[in-house]
């Protein structure tokens, strides 16, 4: 397992520094003089030059890199040309709200992905199989951002169930702060329990028809077990991978997610700061979360390796 | 594309059929019959059709000019002057939807041709040298892989400014994996097969079996891949034109009409509906089409 685990990360690195140089390269490519675009409409020559300074930018491209690295790994992130603040703290600042967001669709996507899966794998082309399928095809097909301004229509404009967007302090109203993620969450999940729904019914498809599954049947086991134990943890491993994959829709997702509720995460960070043309935050926000994607992957490689001896031993691809 | 080709093949079939030497009908034919002898097939041909003509002959169809603004008609609803309803600045709602499938059919076309064409050679190139070659398209592929569409985008269109042609290239390059190791594997398959050999044997060069031999046996696989990215395209353009990063105002897009609709969802709510549904009825079409293609591959 160990040898599994340090193949896997030392895969990871060079994908790592590859995308770090792709999001490095990102700003240089910005037409006009770096330094004069991150000082923003504020920016004096003296502060102009101090960036430039530290920047390194007189120094040749692969110089840079180094420097901004070694920046980052400081937790530099630069200071934003419009307000003059630190980044890392901007940052830092709304990254609870994403990951709580993230994490409430993600829950969402397995609880709802891997049931509707499930069932529709025991009863395939029963009335249940049809719905879970239309369903899937639906959520799949439909924006989710226009789901979420329908549902904004109805449950918070003419209903007033819920609020219409934003993220309320916990501290302060827990009733609201719960009601302010039912939206959202539900919005983000949508795409990926379809899509994670359809997956399981197919992996569940192909082990119910397996040899164990039979014998197990055969002996006399309860259904539920049968299902449970000896069918549904030998889909898991596929499972778990396409878990992954889902979260790197997630990631997409929740830029316009945030958008569309006006919830106070990177991803409207990010957006706000290229109407703003404060191309540094732009730069640290896709870094964030291209990391924390490259990380959920990892982690589910080896979670993957952990749940199945036959990963951990295959050779390296 | 995929929809013309298929609509005409069925008078061929009868006597290829009678006849049921293999080689009469070539795969690409075999898989378009079976696609229409699936109502999800079927659906999915139709509205490709439907919505590609209204893209085709916008100017003929559409009542009227999709930027010509109404005084005094702002944000009124359905009727038989304005079916569809107006915006907020007088304009008609039909006519900016039927215009507005000219950017989603501009944008998936080109981003998809693109992104396959660049993907497809990749993997050729990758599966066929192996070695070297192999190992950098496929670490480029890791890279790729490691930036969600839409993130790509962002960070594409931040240098680039918003506009449909930097849309579509980050879409196109998102894409390219995808077919790269599509190929690849294809490509991995079939080099040690007997008919390429043989194609060896005959001095036939890398390039020619690549294109010749290896490449029609990968059709119907790319077909599928080929009608999800088209969906999958609809869907990220309008979610970039939404967030105000792709297609930018006044040129009507459904994600852009989506967008400025989400400021009258108390006065004017029909103005939501339209684009969305819009945008669904394609990528339903299009997946449809890609579930029955793929269908057509293990009936």
């Amino acid at each position: 397992m160990l040898v599994f685990a340090v193949r896997r990360l030392l895969q990871a690195v060079p994908v790592l520094i590859l995308s770090s140089i792709a999001i490095f390269l990102l700003l240089r490519l910005i037409p006009g003089d770096l330094a004069v675009v991150l000082a923003g409409t504020k920016g004096s020559p003296e502060v102009i030059a101090a960036l430039r300074k530290d920047l390194g930018l007189d120094q040749p491209l692969p110089v840079q890199y180094v420097v901004w690295l070694a920046h980052i790994l400081k937790g530099d992130l630069g200071t934003s040309g419009l307000s003059g603040q630190p980044i890392a703290v901007l940052l830092f600042r709304v990254v609870p709200s994403s990951l709580e967001l993230a994490a409430a669709s993600m829950v969402l996507i397995v609880l709802v992905g891997m049931t509707t899966g499930i069932l529709a794998a025991l009863h395939p082309r029963g009335a249940m199989d049809w719905s879970i399928s239309g369903f899937n095809s639906l959520v799949i097909a439909v924006p989710n951002f226009w789901f979420g301004i329908l549902a904004i229509t109805l449950f918070s404009v003419t209903w007033q169930w819920l609020p219409p967007g934003g993220q309320a302090d916990f501290s302060r109203d827990p009733g609201l702060a719960i009601k302010s993620f039912i939206l959202p969450a539900i919005t983000l999940a949508l795409p990926g329990a379809g899509g994670l729904s359809r997956f399981v019914k197919g992996a569940m498809l192909d082990v119910l028809s397996s040899d164990h599954v039979r014998t197990a049947r055969a002996k006399g086991l309860p259904g539920r077990r049968v299902v449970l134990t000896h069918a549904l943890r030998n889909a898991l491993i596929p499972i778990i991978t396409i878990i992954g994959l889902q979260f790197g829709f997630l990631i997409g997702g929740v830029v316009i997610v945030e958008y569309t509720f006006g919830w106070p995460g990177v991803g409207r960070l990010i957006l706000a700061a290229i109407n703003n043309r404060d191309y540094a935050i732009v730069q640290a926000g896709l870094l964030f979360l291209i990391v924390v994607y490259l990380l959920v992957n990892l982690t589910v490689d080896l979670l993957c390796g952990i749940a199945d001896p036959r990963v951990r031993l295959s050779g390296s691809r | 594309m995929a929809a013309t080709r298929a609509l005409s093949v069925p008078e061929k079939t009868e006597d290829a059929s009678a006849a049921s030497a293999p080689g009469l009908q070539s795969p690409l034919q075999r898989a378009a019959i079976r696609v229409l002898h699936n109502p999800m097939g079927v659906f999915g041909t139709v509205v490709l059709a439907v919505l590609g003509a209204m893209a085709i002959f916008a100017p003929l169809i559409a009542p009227y000019d999709p930027l010509a603004q109404h005084a005094g008609s702002e944000l009124l609803p359905p009727s038989a002057q304005f079916w569809l309803g107006t915006d907020q600045f007088g304009r008609d709602e039909l006519s900016r939807i039927i215009y507005g499938a000219r950017v989603s059919f501009i944008v998936a076309v080109a981003a998809t041709s693109v992104g396959a064409i660049t993907g497809v050679l990749a993997g050729l190139l990758a599966g066929y040298a192996r070695g070297g070659v192999d190992s950098v398209v496929m670490r480029a592929c890791d890279v790729l892989f490691a930036f969600p569409a839409i993130l790509l985008g962002i960070g594409l269109i931040t240098v680039l400014g918003p506009s449909l042609y930097s849309t579509a290239l980050a879409l196109a390059i998102s894409q390219a994996p995808y077919y790269a190791r599509v190929m690849r594997g294809s490509v991995l398959t079939v080099r040690d097969q007997e008919f390429v050999v043989a194609a060896h044997s005959f001095g036939a060069g890398g390039a020619w079996i690549a294109l010749r031999h290896i490449l029609p046996n990968c059709t119907t696989a790319l077909l599928v891949q080929l009608s999800l990215s088209l969906g999958f395209s609809v869907l990220a353009e309008a979610g970039l034109s939404f967030i105000g990063l792709g297609v930018q105002p006044p040129a009507p897009s459904w994600g852009n009409m989506l967008s400025e609709s989400q400021r009258f969802v108390d006065t004017a709510p029909w103005l939501a509906l339209w684009p969305g549904l819009a945008i669904a009825l394609l990528v339903l079409g299009l997946n449809f089409l890609a579930d029955a293609i793929r269908d057509s591959l293990a009936p």
